[in-house]
């Protein structure tokens, strides 16, 4: 079975100048915050209550499970549990939301492939910063809670590290399901199912302390249950990271956007010819 | 200065590779490539109108699309020495939802203005595309005609060095579109290169002083304008001969590398009738012989009424997806019919092998027979099996 698309001879050679590079990023972050604002505004747009559904959802989920995982199921003594699982939920999201859209945004978002000058890249980045704001929306109720429990520390500066992680992780592992996926429209049903048992081993309802030392094991390699323990730790427990239980994710992080960025850029480039 | 140079581009394509994996792998590989360019060299120059003009599939999209950078040449080189704007695809980002003026800010910057600029082309745009007044509207409110308009406004308005416009003149009315073609001119005139094609040899002419003829991804003729519009023009009438009259009032056309033998209508019990029942089977049987070997083809059947001449039937190998692929040297083509709810009348059958791009017949028979459906007539063409509930 035929692979990835064939490597052009010399391909499309565009001259740039060095001049033109601060025009064109300039342009590009002009272009994506513009898309990012409108899919925002859409996703909402003809909704009563606007975007006040992106609060919402997150919201009524947690009042769900906050429901069932204290009154019906025990999922053992958490201190500080509504804090510790409504991060979990809100990170959890952005991250399951951030890679399904990624997966299909190529498909999605088509035209853009088919205009001239935007780069390629941007259906993914736009997609997954979309994404994005409804984990910002979601901040101030996480400050909520904070204050309600254990109050908020300096700790919590190390926020936006954190959230850059995810950021690459998520833009990492969606660039190479997106790439697959023009390809194959079955991974996106696949990343699909996946993203639904990720969610039962990842620790997003329950503690990492309640697992048998087996699969504590496996815990500790899953980037994105050590993010969303890394939210907890600076946000409910007042633990700053440490090299040792941070340095590694955040190197994943970088290594998997780093690769997925590569793939897709170079997949990319002939994507169209597969719409 | 030169500002485009395609130097022997090659484009090849994986067909249907997006298709069913299951499909896939029950399809002969060869016929999952297909060249669209081949061999194409062109320069143009600063400033100058370049018209493409080729029949379906002759590669004119693709070529558009590699100078745009959308995509990779197989093997060659691509130049462009400047900043590309265009209209490959119309609407697509146009969203119902979002006002006319959301819309052509989007618009605007993703054809390449940051988003000063767009604020500030804004009412040029609306200006050009008629529609300042509704510019507050959901787009969702607007008629096709004002959108294709908005849609050309924009691309009017962004000054890139380069133009490309794939098949969208044939956009708004008559009025409109010469508004277009003279702001083209005007731009063509103030240093702008533009890339055109046209299904409408006359926009061309009036715009493009060069021309390029693609013919089955490659060229056929680069020149002025004027010769290789009348020459592309010649060929197309020059490739089929005139129509051959039949005895039974109908025609035979075609360039000659098929003939079709007979054509017959055969009923459940295998034989072969002039008269069918209303619901009944059918199938329609084409014998041909080639005269040439030909790589593929489209095979057409169609049925129109007798007396209004309204076509009820436009069934062909390529909508329904059949891959013809090379005809043997003589042989029979089978389309089996589940059922065929006509109204009792009288009707006609018309059958063609065509080129693969419908460019041109290599065979076809116009009325190549008549048949009557026996069964309730109706004023309508079509009585399907029914039933009527009152709840």
């Amino acid at each position: 079975m035929a692979s990835s698309p064939r490597r052009a001879g010399s391909g499309h050679v565009r001259r740039r100048r060095p001049h033109r590079r601060y025009r064109r990023v300039r342009y590009n972050v002009d272009l994506v915050s513009h898309l990012v604002a409108r899919e925002f505004r859409l996703r909402y747009r003809r909704a009563f209550i606007g975007w006040i559904w992106s609060i919402g959802q997150p919201l009524a989920r947690f009042a769900v499970f906050a429901y069932v995982f204290t009154k019906v199921i025990d999922v053992g003594n958490i201190p500080e549990y509504p804090a510790f699982l409504f991060i979990g939920i809100v990170a959890w999201t952005w991250f399951a939301a951030g890679v399904q859209n990624i997966t299909s945004s190529v498909l999605v978002r088509s035209d853009l492939l088919l205009r001239p000058g935007v780069p390629r890249t941007a259906a993914p980045i736009v997609s997954v910063l979309t994404d994005m704001l409804d984990f910002l929306a979601a901040l101030p109720i996480i400050a909520v809670f904070l204050v309600y429990s254990q109050g908020i520390a300096l700790t919590a500066l190390w926020l936006p590290a954190i959230m850059v992680c995810e950021l690459l992780l998520t833009l990492g592992l969606g660039m190479i399901l997106c790439t697959a996926n023009v390809y194959l429209r079955d991974v996106q049903i696949f990343t699909g199912l996946a993203l639904l048992l990720g969610f039962y081993i990842t620790p997003v309802f329950y503690a990492r302390t309640s697992l048998p030392s087996t699969v504590r094991f496996f815990y500790d390699r899953n980037p994105i249950a050590l993010i969303i323990g890394a939210y907890r730790d600076i946000l409910i427990y007042h633990r700053a990271p440490t090299l040792g239980s941070f340095g590694g994710v955040a190197l994943v992080s970088v290594a998997l956007f780093a690769i997925g960025f590569a793939i897709y850029q170079r997949a990319s480039a002939t994507f169209v010819d597969q719409l | 200065m030169s500002v485009i140079v395609l130097e022997r581009v090659h484009k090849r394509f994986r067909v249907d590779f997006t298709g069913s994996g299951r499909r896939l792998l029950s399809l002969d590989h060869r016929r999952l490539e297909k060249w669209a360019l081949r061999d194409v060299s062109l320069t143009v120059e600063s400033g100058e109108a370049v018209g493409i003009v080729g029949g379906n599939g002759s590669g004119k999209s693709t070529l558009m699309r590699l100078v745009a950078g959308l995509t990779r040449p197989t093997r060659g080189v691509v130049r462009v020495a400047s900043e590309v704007t265009g209209i490959l695809t119309l609407g697509g980002v146009l969203e119902p939802l979002l006002s006319g003026t959301e819309n052509a800010l989007t618009g605007a910057i993703l054809a390449g203005m940051s988003r000063r600029e767009a604020m500030k082309r804004l009412p040029d745009i609306a200006e050009f595309a008629e529609i300042e007044g509704a510019m507050d509207r959901p787009l969702r409110t607007f008629s096709d005609g004002m959108k294709l308009r908005l849609a050309f406004a924009i691309a009017m308005n962004v000054d890139a060095r380069i133009l490309l416009l794939d098949e969208v003149l044939a956009v708004g009315d008559l009025r409109f579109r010469e508004k277009c073609l003279n702001q083209l001119k005007a731009l063509s005139e103030t240093g702008a290169t533009v890339l055109l094609t046209s299904h409408e040899p006359g926009h061309i002419a009036r715009l493009c002083s060069r021309t390029v003829w693609l013919a089955d991804g490659r060229v056929r003729l680069i020149g002025d304008t004027k010769e290789v519009l009348q020459r592309y023009a010649n060929a197309m009438l020059e490739n089929v001969p005139p129509p051959e009259l039949l005895s039974g009032g109908g025609a035979r056309i075609g360039t000659g590398e098929v003939e079709i033998r007979d054509v017959r209508l055969i009923d459940p019990r295998g034989a072969s009738v002039g008269t069918l029942r209303s619901g009944d089977p059918v199938t329609v049987e084409i014998d041909f012989e080639l005269n040439e070997s030909i790589p593929d083809a489209v095979i057409g059947v169609h049925v129109h009424e007798a007396i209004t001449g309204t076509h009820v039937l436009n069934l062909s190998t390529e909508g329904d997806d059949y891959a013809v692929g090379a005809l043997p040297i003589m042989g029979t083509v089978r389309l089996h019919l589940d059922r065929l709810d006509l109204a009792g009348g009288h009707y006609f059958l018309d059958v063609g092998i065509y080129e693969a791009n419908w460019e041109r017949p290599y065979a076809m028979l116009w009325k190549a027979r008549s048949f009557d459906v026996r069964g309730q007539p109706a004023t309508g063409l079509l009585v399907p099996p029914r039933s009527w509930t009152i709840v």
